[in-house]
């Protein structure tokens, strides 16, 4: 069975993680929810897991990564022309590698990436490759070379749907935590050779894609996770009892606190 | 000269540092050893990390292995086990790697690399510390072994070792020579003394071993026999390198936490961080980091190139133990009260610190062998 998981990478100041070292870029939480999914199915049927992923040289991080985590093989859309894409022209050019990749019977996206929260690309992908798209996965409960049983979430309830295969779907859930890998593991994946396309590679011209193929672009990105300015307070835990005291009762109007 | 990190060593830096925040600063295992904690590290392949592909290990360059150790010194705030893995690696396993024979390789290398067996060195005795030369432990030819008697002291990870590095008398006349043995914690005749308690690196068990009528078979001397002072020489080199490498992490861990603490703390209507007092101390362990990175990339560049390090580590120790306890001092001065307390781990990682002017050879004989080094060197 071939699956192929879309992953991209985001800046790290999205995706709020405790630990951000040394890199600018992590890889989307969604798709690493998606990508760690994925991975898991190999516990239950033989599969060959290619990861794709558009973006400049900041991204080979993940992309190691995604060898590490266990992916077989990890294809890069690597071309300056890509710049730039909004969500129309980004699912064209995963369109044209999924085409040259050729074998796939289950695609497995992300919902959303954190820096723009479109959640479009995923159904622009279907469309063009005119294939099943389920939504809104909260899990894969077991897949067979023929269909996959999914769990899905809607707003106040939970599917369980089989899907015939090929099929894209994507997930509602997502991690910032990777699986634990020895550094034997990241060394043998930083040694795998990463298959790198370009426009040229997959004949995409260069209206078709990057800022002249899109239909928006982007202006401005900033984050939302707003660190407002605080005070530290040092005290003995007396002390902080009275002013926390001070600030719930000046808040909430509770009269019957005892000291 | 290029100081450039590769990529993939920046990677490797970073993963270490994510595995230790994730895995090893649990408070319960900072005052113990931890199997879990150690078959946490051996899954992660640190062990092996210099040592070749066919004994488990990761065939990576000593440049590699300086930027890992110094980001696990910097992760991992347990400095007590940190001090087992490096005894674990440098100064018993790796001797095996470098000096031991094919049969000492197949034995041991595999099962140390993956973790399966703990090293130790025993050169120190009771009454033979700086001088260790004046060693009484004795070894005699019997047949096919050597019989072993006398006893070491202060033997870092001496309780939970299965492999002992021991060094031991083979000749008194016309000169004294020494040989080491590879001495296996199951051995008859071999006794490993109680947990010796200390004022700090509580995760890493201290013991005497003893040796009466222990029998060692001849084929586990380690490099040629009467010429373990070599050895000790190389064993000394490699620890003054590399026991001290985390500790260039930890002075980063510990000033990042002064820096943190010195901004919210207020005094007199305003961060402490703007008197010079407080500052000042914060620039100085800025440039004695810097000063110990420079110092290390070019001793992991000898040591890459097999030229011998022995002034250099010298000098190395010297200045990184100095620092580290002088930012460790100054932590302390920089939180006050707060960090004469437990909670804040500051005094912790000053009698953690202190150490380290006495093990690797005292901070005394390193000046010594530095004032030699700098009345027969010549600058051209």
């Amino acid at each position: 069975m071939n699956i192929i998981v879309c992953v991209k990478s985001v800046r790290s100041e999205f995706v709020g993680s405790e630990i951000t070292i040394d890199n600018n870029y992590l890889m989307n939480p969604y798709d690493l929810f998606a990508l760690q999914s994925a991975i898991d199915l190999k516990l239950q049927i033989d599969c060959n897991v290619t990861c794709v992923s558009m973006g400049a040289s900041v991204i080979k991080d993940s992309l190691v990564k995604c060898y590490a985590l266990g992916a077989d093989n990890v294809v890069w859309l690597k071309d300056s022309v890509f710049a730039g894409s909004d969500t129309v022209a980004t699912s064209f050019i995963l369109y044209k590698a999924i085409k040259e990749i050729s074998k796939y019977d289950l695609i497995v996206c992300g919902g959303v990436a954190v820096d723009g929260e479109t959640g479009q690309v995923p159904a622009g992908l279907a469309q063009r490759l005119n294939i099943r798209y389920v939504p809104g996965v909260k899990e894969i409960i077991e897949v067979t070379k023929d269909s996959v049983l999914l769990k899905t979430s809607c707003e106040k309830y939970d599917n369980i749907l089989k899907v015939k295969l090929p099929a894209i779907i994507s997930f509602s859930e997502f991690t910032t935590t990777t699986k634990n890998f020895s550094l034997i593991t990241l060394k043998r994946a930083q040694k795998k050779d990463i298959n790198i396309y370009t426009s040229s590679d997959l004949g995409i011209d260069e209206s078709m894609c990057g800022i002249k193929g899109s239909k928006t672009k982007v202006l401005d990105m900033e984050s939302n996770f707003n660190k407002k300015d605080g005070e530290r307070i040092i005290g003995n835990s007396s002390e902080a009892a009275k002013l926390i005291k001070k600030l719930v009762i000046g808040k909430s109007g509770v009269k019957n606190y005892d000291e | 000269m290029d100081f450039n990190i590769s990529k993939e060593q920046k990677q490797l830096r970073k993963e270490t540092i994510k595995f230790a925040l994730n895995n090893l600063n649990d408070n319960k295992y900072v005052e113990k050893f931890s199997r879990e904690m150690w078959e946490k590290i051996s899954n992660f392949g640190i062990l092996g990390i210099t040592v070749d592909e066919k004994y488990g290990g990761l065939n990576e360059s000593y440049l590699t292995a300086a930027i890992v150790f110094e980001a696990l010194g910097y992760a991992c705030k347990n400095n007590g086990l940190i001090f087992v893995i490096n005894n674990h690696i440098w100064v018993a396993q790796n001797l095996i790697y470098l000096y031991g024979s094919q049969v000492l390789k197949d034995k041991y290398l595999c099962d140390m690399t993956a973790g399966k067996r703990i090293g130790a060195i025993a050169i120190t005795e009771a009454e033979s510390g700086s001088d260790a030369l004046s060693m009484t432990t004795m070894a005699v030819e019997d047949g096919d072994d050597y019989i072993l008697n006398g006893s070491k002291m202060f033997i870092s990870n001496g309780p939970i070792a299965d492999i002992f590095i021991v060094f031991a008398v083979t000749q008194t006349e016309p000169n004294k020579r020494i040989t080491a043995f590879v001495v296996e914690k199951n051995s008859e005749g071999l006794k490993i003394g109680s947990d010796i308690e200390k004022m700090g690196l509580g995760a890493c068990p201290t013991s005497e071993i003893i040796f009466e009528n222990c029998r060692v078979p001849k084929e586990n001397i380690l490099g040629r026999f009467n010429q373990g002072s070599i050895l000790m020489t190389s064993a000394l080199e490699w620890e003054r390198v590399y026991e001290f490498v985390p500790h260039i992490g930890a002075m980063q861990r510990i000033m990042e936490k002064c820096i943190e603490h010195t901004k919210g703390r207020k005094q007199f209507g305003k961060s402490i961080s703007e008197y010079q007092a407080v500052s000042h101390k914060i620039a100085d362990m800025q440039v004695s980091i810097e000063m110990a990175r420079l110092m290390l990339y070019k001793i992991a560049w000898l040591k890459d190139n097999n030229k011998t390090a022995f002034n250099e580590t010298s000098i190395f120790k010297l200045y990184v133990s100095e620092n580290y306890i002088k930012t460790c001092r100054d932590a302390l001065q920089i939180f006050g009260a707060y960090g004469y307390t437990k909670e804040y781990e500051i005094e912790r990682e000053l009698r953690d610190a202190l150490a380290c002017s006495i093990y690797s050879g005292t901070n005394e004989m390193q000046k010594n062998t530095i004032f030699k080094i700098a009345s027969t060197s010549i600058f051209m």
